[in-house]
Parts: structure tokens; C-alpha cells; sequence
């Protein structure tokens, strides 16, 4: 038994599993606040770890107000977003909506391409380049920071979600609109609130895997793929199901990495997505109404 | 209503599809023989897609060696008149301009494949079916191997066989038996692959492979498997950005310095080493001349002509520093220059002796000496260890 | 529109035949059999599929590899191509169809990420992210499809005979009983409509398309290599129909043309091409938001203010 091949595999699972449960946590705030899946979930990831390295690159500012920016602007990204897709008025349906955020995740695509004219970024460890050896293995300490990101913000959002009004009208709208509007509250302040907390996630699981790999115009998509991956395999809309989704997935992926055949690593995902949808649509914690035909 | 919806929608694709045509335009009839009729050379090269930045030095070394040639009053008076697409590192995109390019454009030489091996290798069919001289700015040997095969095929870069047995030699001198092997999924790293395994076991070197996708994000799984067997040097043949992924992953997982991180002749790019930071200094690489040319001894034949590239290069694009990427395209077109010179004409047939009776053609990637068997013109006597010491690289000692 | 296709098809070579401006025009009746075939499950059934690219390639690497590894004559290469891609969408189809649509576009969209991965990492199989090289032409009875012009009539017969069957198809009791499903499902199902072997049907049918579509360009190209059909392709493939007005006889038509010059052009604006996509295909869902999956919006307003619920289950 290679102890340290097993470390290993487990920190590389944990280190990208916190990035996608930071993303499946986004698109469980956009399906609660609006019944619709965010496919630029992926590209607000690609913004945080972009914006920030190029932020560090121009302006050679401090690594923490490098982060604090790049979250600022994804965050102004996912209301943007918000507007560019309901401002109009015409769209309304959740189904709608997702196609929408494919229209939006291709804009922010081409718009990152220009700006950047196709460079890659990398950012430095936001606590030192130095790995922590522990048995035999090597974790970085991006991985911890990234790890407790995570799980800090899987426990804020349930509480807020538990505790708040407005958490609780985040809930509901995937359920039952009408719930909403008998509340007194708006669709789309709703929705405005969902988009921007899904960005500003996004932004933050970015600027922490910026770090770890290169970051470019290109990295959001299977990113984003990959997360609502993860949060179908959790459950859609809860964080905790978020979480362990994430975790899972992370883990997962590095297992047939490190043991198996690393070509097919990416495929696991999808594999796993298919597998959910097909046997339990509503993954292992979560409560959303897949009704069927 | 839906008659008129109809017969507008057929007569807006029909206008789509006219459009089109005038794109199209009717097929070229070159430029003949005539003596002031411009040389139409047509060029592909991925500016955009994932390999944008390797395109763009490539189209830039491209670009400043056809303005050079013109400026000197064309070749026989002749001027070049350059056609360049962009594939986007779509082979099927670059299958379909090459056509536009052989047929639609009549151009009369092909230069520069794309820029990558597996867009090269699906444009030598269609170029040489056309009986037009095509020289490749891709490093996979097959482009041009074996050379009956290819009669109208070359390329300005080292074959990885050159590059490998400059690499097995280095770890000979050093004394190291044990290697992991890390070559990307691409043609490039593939036929790296298949020529490190044929000739390292001959060198007493033992060698364990481990494949990656160009897309990977996380490469420690691999490694620590790697790990296991104690490897003295772990090298990676790649030219994608998840080489630097490979740099960070693998001081994170083997800290011991006396271990040996190399890259292949695919990496050697300033930007990629910066990115990498830390974890890149020291890193070892196998490469062309061209990056420590300032450094080597003025015997050197090549340093004069390298000097003056890389001066002129700097001059054109506002201080930005040329890399083995955009030699070799500057190669490419010098290379076809010279052996139009030679020839008197453009005909494919006349071009391809031409240049395999040029001698040596001292080029910025390197001295190139072409063959009826040799297409690629480079041995690994042309290539350099050189190592990134933080800043820049310099040659190994 | 059969009509007008057929003359479209027959008249443009006509005007232009050098080799280059017959390979577009053969890239055009390709991309009609796609949206053909994709205008039968996103237009006629209205379930939005991402997965029709991921068919075409399923198409083309199986008439490739049939052709080129496996030694297997190139007619029968392809043939096999859009049996195995209906044979896929039958197993995608049996275990998604069931479910909501928005959860069956993530099954699709799933499956073709799934099939691109696999195109490019079964680097023994097919030959890896640089391609398959080395297909054979097509050849019958000893005739080799090797010129431009006989391919070009190849994909435009094919072409014609996608269109006859897709007008067909729309007209025919099974047409209309998808289009009853989309507009209204309560009622259509009421009247005898089952959802779920239409929709089967509608998708199989798509599938079927995407792979003869597949045959074509792997006997064109003679290499086929995974980027063609990537997560961009499937989304532009959807925006193309979009734009057309997924659902109407005419949108293949319009999208092919669309795609076409897309094709042409994204040489020299390959900078802007997705941001530009990216615009269209948003103005495309807030002008049609019914043309966009067929009659998704539709469905909505007939059922109120309440859209997720489903009244069958």
C-alpha cells in the first residue's frame, strides 16, 4: 500500500474539490433564486483567477487586494448578467434562462479572449510557494486556504438560507414562484441577489485556483461543467450536498488519476453526471422536484 | 404568409450562399513565369485557439523575414505576396484553407503548418497532391519522414530524434540511469515518446512513461506514481501552458534539488518560466541556440546571424524578444527564398533539389544541411542544454 | 422547402465550381443534415439536445475508424456510422427523456462533453487530439468518391433526402402529435399522445441525421479530429436553429446558410467569433424566446405562472 501515492491522490482530490464546491454552491444560489442552471457559473470562476492575475501583472499590487478586486468585478459580472438576461423583460422561464447563461458564459468567453488576447496567468500561493509535507506527501497551503474557503462558505450559506428571509425567498423560487410574489418580493430582486452571490463565489474559488495551475480565457468551461457535476451528485440547492459533491468529485478524479488512467481524469465527471441523472436526479442531499414525464 | 416566409428564407440563404461565392472568387492561375509577377506564398498559422501565443511569435518570425526579403528588392525582382490564415489549431478549419490557399488563392509554396504538428501533418497530403513545395515550421518528424514518402515536404525544425539524442547525451555526461518521462498526448509529445523509448534503453538509461493531456489541470496523482521508482530527472515534452503546471507540481511533490527538471524543446518560452516562478529556476531544458545566442562564443557561426534576427526582430516589434518559435518560421521563409533563388522558378519538383543541393544554410534555428534522406536538415550538434536561472536562460555548464 | 432546397442545391454549383467553392457548398449540406436532424428534437419535440455534435462526431470517428483501422470497407463504414449514433441516442433517450427538460438538456449536454473527451483522450482508438489521419475514400461498386463534385452530390442527395423526410415527418400524425406535446402536454396527452415514445422517436431521429452527417464529413475530410465537435459546436448548433426558428421547415435552411459563411468568415474575425455567437444567440432567446427549443415558452404561458410543476407526475 503506497501511503504516500494515497496522501497524495486525497490532497490533489481535496485541493480541486474545494474549487468545485465553491462552483456547485454558485449554482445552487442561481437554482434557488431563479429555477435555472448557470452556465457561466464556470466563466465567473475564470474571471476571479484571470482578473486577479492580471490585476497582480499590470499593477503589482498586494496578492490580497489582487483577490479583493478580481472577486469586486466577477461579482459586478454576475450582475451584468442579471440585467443582460431579465432587463429586457421577455425572459422569464427557468429553461429560458439557461440557455441564456450559455449565451452569457460564450460573451464573457470572448470578451476575456480579447481583453487578455489569449495569454495564460498563473498567481503566486497566497500563503508562500512552500509545500507542507505530511507522510510522504506533499499538500499545498493554497489547498488548505482553498479547503477552508470552502467550508466556511457552505456554512454560511445554510445558516443564511436557514436563518434570513431573504435566504429563504432564495430557496424558494425554484419550487414555487408564486411563493415569491405572495411574499411581496420581486423576481428579479430575487434573481439580482442569486447572480451576484453565485459571481462572487465563483470569483473567490478562482482566485484560489489560480494558484495551483494556469488560468486563461479557456479554463471556465469544463470548470463549470464539471462543478454542476458536482452539485447534481450533491443535491441542486443544498450546500451542504455542495459540499459533499464537490469533495467527492475532487477526490475522484485524482483516484483515476493517480491509479487509474489520468487521459480519462475529465471524464469522470461526466460520467458521474450522467450516472445522477439517470438513477437519483436529485443527488444525495438535495430536495429539488425533477418530475417526471 | 408562410409562402413569403418561405420563398424570403431561400432567398436569404441563397444571398448568404452568393456572398459567399464572391469570397470565393474563381480559381487562380498564379503567377506564372512572369518575370515581375509577385511570389505567392500562402501561410497558415494558429494566431488564436489554444496554442495563440507559439502562432503569434511563428507569424511574426514569418512576417519579419518576407519583409526583409522584399525589402532587398524581392528574389530575381520578384516580390512576395503573402497570403496568411489563421486555423485556429482546428486541423479541419486549416484542411479547409489550405484548399482555399492551393486552389482559390494560387499560391505557388506553401509555408508554415499551422502551427501545430497534427494541422501540418493533414496539409502535406493536400499540398503535395498539388505538386507545391510545403515547408513546415512543426516539429514532428513524420511531417517529413521518410523522405520518398514526402518528396515536397520539409521543415525547419530539429526532429525530436535530434533532440532526444541531444538529451540522452546530456544525461549520459551526468551520469543519471533513472528518468520519468512526461510527453503530452499530442503528435509532439507522442513521437517524443515513441524515440526516447526507442534509444534511451540502448544508452543504459531506464525510462518510465506517463502520458498527459495538454488540458490537464493537476499533474501530483501522476507524479507521486512516478515517484515511486526514485527517478534522477523528470522531464515533460509538451508545448501547452500545463507544462507550467508540471514545473510547480513537481517541486511540490519532489523537493529534493538534486533531482533534475527538465523540459523538452517545446517549452522554451520566457513567459511560461515566469509564470512558473519559483518552481521553474533551474529548470533544464533541451533547445535550439537561439535564447543564449548573446552568450556563446563569437566562433560560432550562427551567433552573427542570430544577433542580427533577434536586433531586428526587437526593432520591429517594440523590444519584444524573439523565441526558437518565431526563428523558425523566419527560417522557414529564408529557406524558401533561398531555394527559389536557386531553382529560378516556383515549380514544387524544381524547389524540393533545390533545396536538398543548398549545402549548408546557416538559418537562426540552426545550420541546416538538407538531404534527398534528410528533410529536417538539423543534427543534434545544433542543439544546447540550457537552464532558467530566474531571469532568462543560460547555457547549461 | 423540400422544393426550394433542391434548388438551392442544384442550382449553386452551377454558378460556382472551382474545387474550393464546391468544398463549401458540400459543408453547407452538412450542416443542413445536422439541423435537419436537430430541428426534429429541438423544434418539432422541444426539448433543447446539446448533444448533436457530439453525434456528428460519434458519426465520423465510427465511419473513420471503421474505414481506416478496422479495415472494413468504406461503404459499410458508412452505413454503420448513423446506426450507432441512433443506437447511442436510443440508450441517452430511454434514461433522460423521462425527465424534465431542462434536466434532459443536461443529460445531452453531458453526453456530447463525454464523447468529445473521448475523441480526444482514446488516443489509441482515434488517433488522439491531432485527428485521425488516413481514412480511405468512399468508394461504390468501384466508383471513388475522390473528386469535389462527387462528393458534393453525395451530401446534396443526402441533403434533399434529410429535408423530404423531415417535411414529412412534420406532417405526418406522429409530427403533429409532437408538436400537440410541446404546445400543450396535458391535452395532447389526454388525446392518445404518449410523451415519451414520440420524443424517442423525434431523438433517435436526430441522431440518425448527425451520423450520416458524420459519414459525410470523415469521406470529405478523410481525417476527422475531436475540435469539430466541441461543447462551441454543439452551442452554435443550437443558436443556428435558433436563428431560423427552431420548430419552422425553413430554420435548417437559414442556420446551414449561417454557419456557412460563419465558416468562411471565421478566418479573418476567428477574434470575435464568440463574442459575437455569444450576442446573437442571447438576442436570439430574448426575441424568440419560443423559436429557442421550440415552444419551451409556450408550454410556460399555457400553464400560468407556474412552470415547474408537471401536471402528469
Amino acid at each position: 500500500m503506497n501511503t504516500a501515492l494515497l496522501l497524495q491522490v486525497l490532497f490533489a482530490g481535496l485541493s480541486i474539490g474545494a474549487v468545485y464546491t465553491l462552483v456547485a454552491v454558485g449554482f445552487g444560489v442561481v437554482w434557488g433564486g431563479t429555477g435555472a442552471i448557470n452556465f457561466a457559473q464556470g466563466e465567473y470562476v475564470m474571471l476571479g483567477g484571470v482578473v486577479a492575475a492580471v490585476v497582480l501583472e499590470l499593477w503589482g499590487l498586494p496578492l490580497l487586494w489582487c483577490v479583493l478586486i478580481a472577486v469586486a468585478v466577477t461579482g459586478l459580472a454576475g450582475l451584468a448578467t442579471e440585467i443582460a438576461i431579465l432587463g429586457w423583460g421577455r425572459v422569464r422561464s427557468g429553461e429560458a434562462i439557461t440557455l441564456a447563461t450559455i449565451a452569457i458564459a460564450v460573451i464573457l468567453k470572448g470578451v476575456v479572449m480579447l481583453a487578455t488576447d489569449r495569454q495564460t496567468y498563473g498567481l503566486p500561493s497566497f500563503f508562500g510557494d512552500a509545500p507542507l509535507r505530511i507522510g510522504g506527501a506533499s499538500a499545498s497551503t493554497q489547498m488548505l486556504w482553498n479547503l477552508g474557503t470552502a467550508v466556511l462558505a457552505v456554512l454560511l450559506l445554510a445558516a443564511f438560507f436557514r436563518t434570513t428571509r431573504r435566504g429563504t425567498m432564495l430557496r424558494a423560487a425554484a419550487d414555487d414562484r408564486e411563493v415569491l410574489q405572495s411574499f411581496g418580493v420581486s423576481f428579479r430582486s430575487t434573481a439580482r441577489w442569486a447572480f451576484v452571490l453565485a459571481a462572487l463565489l465563483g470569483g473567490l474559488a478562482g482566485a484560489g485556483l489560480a494558484p495551483l495551475t494556469v488560468m486563461s480565457f479557456d479554463s471556465g468551461t469544463l470548470l463549470g461543467l464539471k462543478g454542476f457535476a458536482a452539485a447534481m451528485l450533491g443535491g441542486l440547492g443544498s450546500p451542504y450536498g455542495a459540499l459533499a459533491g464537490g469533495l467527492l468529485l475532487g477526490v475522484a478524479e485524482a483516484a483515476v488519476a493517480g491509479y487509474g488512467a489520468p487521459a480519462y481524469a475529465d471524464a469522470v465527471a461526466f460520467v458521474v453526471l450522467l450516472v445522477v441523472l439517470f438513477t437519483r436526479p436529485t443527488g444525495l442531499f438535495g430536495q429539488a422536484k425533477v418530475a417526471r414525464v | 404568409m408562410t409562402i413569403i416566409r418561405r420563398a424570403g428564407a431561400a432567398l436569404v440563404a441563397s444571398a448568404l450562399l452568393l456572398t459567399a461565392a464572391c469570397g470565393l472568387g474563381q480559381s487562380g492561375s498564379g503567377g506564372g513565369d512572369e518575370d515581375n509577377a509577385p511570389i505567392k506564398i500562402g501561410t497558415l498559422l494558429s494566431v488564436t485557439g489554444p496554442a495563440a501565443n507559439l502562432g503569434d511569435k511563428m507569424r511574426k518570425g514569418a512576417e519579419l523575414a518576407i519583409d526583409e526579403v522584399n525589402a532587398a528588392g524581392g528574389i530575381g525582382g520578384r516580390m512576395i505576396e503573402w497570403t496568411f490564415y489563421d486555423p485556429a489549431g482546428d486541423t479541419s478549419t486549416a484542411v479547409s484553407q489550405t484548399r482555399r490557399l492551393l486552389d482559390n488563392d494560387g499560391v505557388e509554396l506553401v509555408v508554415g503548418g499551422g502551427s501545430q504538428s497534427g494541422i501540418a501533418l493533414a496539409m502535406d497530403p493536400l499540398t503535395s497532391a498539388a505538386g507545391k513545395l510545403f515547408i513546415a515550421t512543426e516539429g514532428a518528424r513524420q511531417i517529413v519522414q521518410p523522405a520518398e514518402s514526402h518528396p515536397l515536404t520539409f521543415k525547419t525544425t530539429f526532429n525530436d530524434t535530434a533532440m532526444v539524442e541531444r538529451t540522452i547525451e546530456f544525461w549520459k555526461a551526468r551520469g543519471i540511469t533513472r528518468v520519468a518521462f512526461l510527453p503530452d498526448t499530442t503528435s509532439f509529445g507522442q513521437s517524443a515518446a515513441e524515440e526516447m523509448q526507442r534509444l534511451a534503453p540502448a544508452a543504459g538509461i531506464s525510462v518510465e512513461v506517463a502520458p498527459f493531456d495538454p488540458g490537464t489541470n493537476d499533474l501530483t496523482p501522476q507524479i507521486s506514481r512516478l515517484a515511486a521508482n526514485n527517478p534522477q530527472a523528470y522531464l515533460a515534452w509538451t508545448t501547452a501552458p500545463s507544462g507550467v503546471t508540471f514545473l510547480r507540481n513537481v517541486r511540490a511533490v519532489v523537493p529534493d534539488p538534486a533531482v533534475l527538471v527538465q523540459h523538452g524543446f517545446g517549452f522554451v518560452d520566457d513567459r511560461f518560466f515566469t509564470q512558473a516562478g519559483e518552481a521553474g529556476v533551474g529548470t533544464i531544458l533541451t533547445s535550439p541556440k537561439l535564447p543564449v545566442y548573446d552568450l556563446l562564443p563569437d566562433s560560432d557561426p550562427q551567433k552573427a546571424p542570430m544577433a542580427a534576427f533577434a536586433d531586428a526582430y526587437r526593432a520591429r516589434y517594440g523590444g519584444e524578444q524573439p523565441n526558437v518559435y518565431a526563428g523558425q518560421a523566419y527560417d522557414a521563409v529564408k529557406v524558401a527564398a533561398a531555394a527559389i533563388e536557386k531553382a529560378g522558378g516556383t515549380d514544387g519538383a524544381q524547389l524540393a533539389e533545390a533545396i536538398e543541393t543548398l549545402g549548408e544554410h546557416v538559418g537562426v534555428t540552426g545550420v541546416f544541411r538538407y538531404s534527398a534522406e534528410d528533410h529536417s536538415g538539423l543534427a543534434a550538434d545544433n542543439a544546447v542544454m540550457i537552464q532558467w536561472d530566474g531571469t532568462r536562460f543560460v547555457p547549461v555548464t | 422547402m423540400p422544393v426550394v432546397t433542391a434548388a438551392l442545391l442544384v442550382l449553386a454549383p452551377l454558378f460556382m465550381a472551382t474545387d474550393f467553392a464546391l468544398s463549401i457548398e458540400l459543408r453547407f449540406c452538412i450542416w443542413l443534415i445536422l439541423l435537419t436532424g436537430l430541428n426534429m428534437i429541438n423544434g418539432l419535440a422541444g426539448m433543447t439536445s446539446l448533444a448533436q455534435a457530439g453525434f456528428f462526431g460519434l458519426g465520423a470517428y465510427t465511419a473513420g475508424i471503421a474505414a481506416a483501422k478496422a479495415g472494413v470497407p468504406p461503404l459499410v463504414a458508412f452505413l454503420i456510422a448513423p446506426l450507432v449514433t441512433t443506437v447511442a441516442a436510443l440508450v441517452i433517450g430511454a434514461m433522460s427523456l423521462r425527465l424534465r427538460a431542462m434536466y434532459f438538456t443536461m443529460a445531452t449536454l453531458g453526453t456530447g462533453y463525454v464523447l468529445y473527451l473521448l475523441f480526444g483522450r482514446a488516443a489509441d482508438l482515434t488517433g488522439g487530439p491531432n485527428g485521425l489521419l488516413g481514412i480511405p475514400p468512399l468508394s461504390v461498386a468501384g466508383f471513388e468518391f475522390t473528386e469535389p463534385i462527387a462528393l458534393y452530390l453525395l451530401g446534396a442527395v443526402l441533403a434533399l433526402i434529410g429535408t423530404v423526410v423531415a417535411h414529412n415527418v412534420a406532417r405526418s400524425r406522429t409530427g403533429r402529435a409532437l408538436r400537440a406535446l410541446g404546445t400543450s402536454e396535458p391535452a395532447a396527452v389526454a388525446s392518445g399522445a404518449k410523451a415519451f415514445p414520440l420524443r424517442m422517436f423525434a431523438f433517435a431521429l436526430s441522431a440518425f441525421f448527425a451520423g450520416v452527417a458524420g459519414a459525410v464529413e470523415a469521406f470529405d475530410a478523410r481525417f476527422v479530429s475531436p475540435s469539430t465537435f466541441d461543447f462551441f459546436t454543439a452551442v452554435v448548433l443550437v443558436v443556428a436553429l435558433a436563428v431560423g426558428g427552431a420548430g419552422t421547415a425553413v430554420a435548417p435552411l437559414i442556420g446551414a446558410g449561417l454557419l456557412t459563411a460563419l465558416d468562411l468568415f471565421a478566418a479573418d474575425f476567428a477574434d470575435y467569433e464568440p463574442l459575437i455567437m455569444g450576442i446573437v444567440f442571447l438576442l436570439a432567446i430574448q426575441l424568440f424566446p419560443r423559436g429557442v427549443g421550440g415552444a419551451l415558452a409556450a408550454r410556460m404561458a399555457h400553464r400560468g405562472i407556474r412552470p415547474t410543476r408537471e401536471d402528469a407526475g
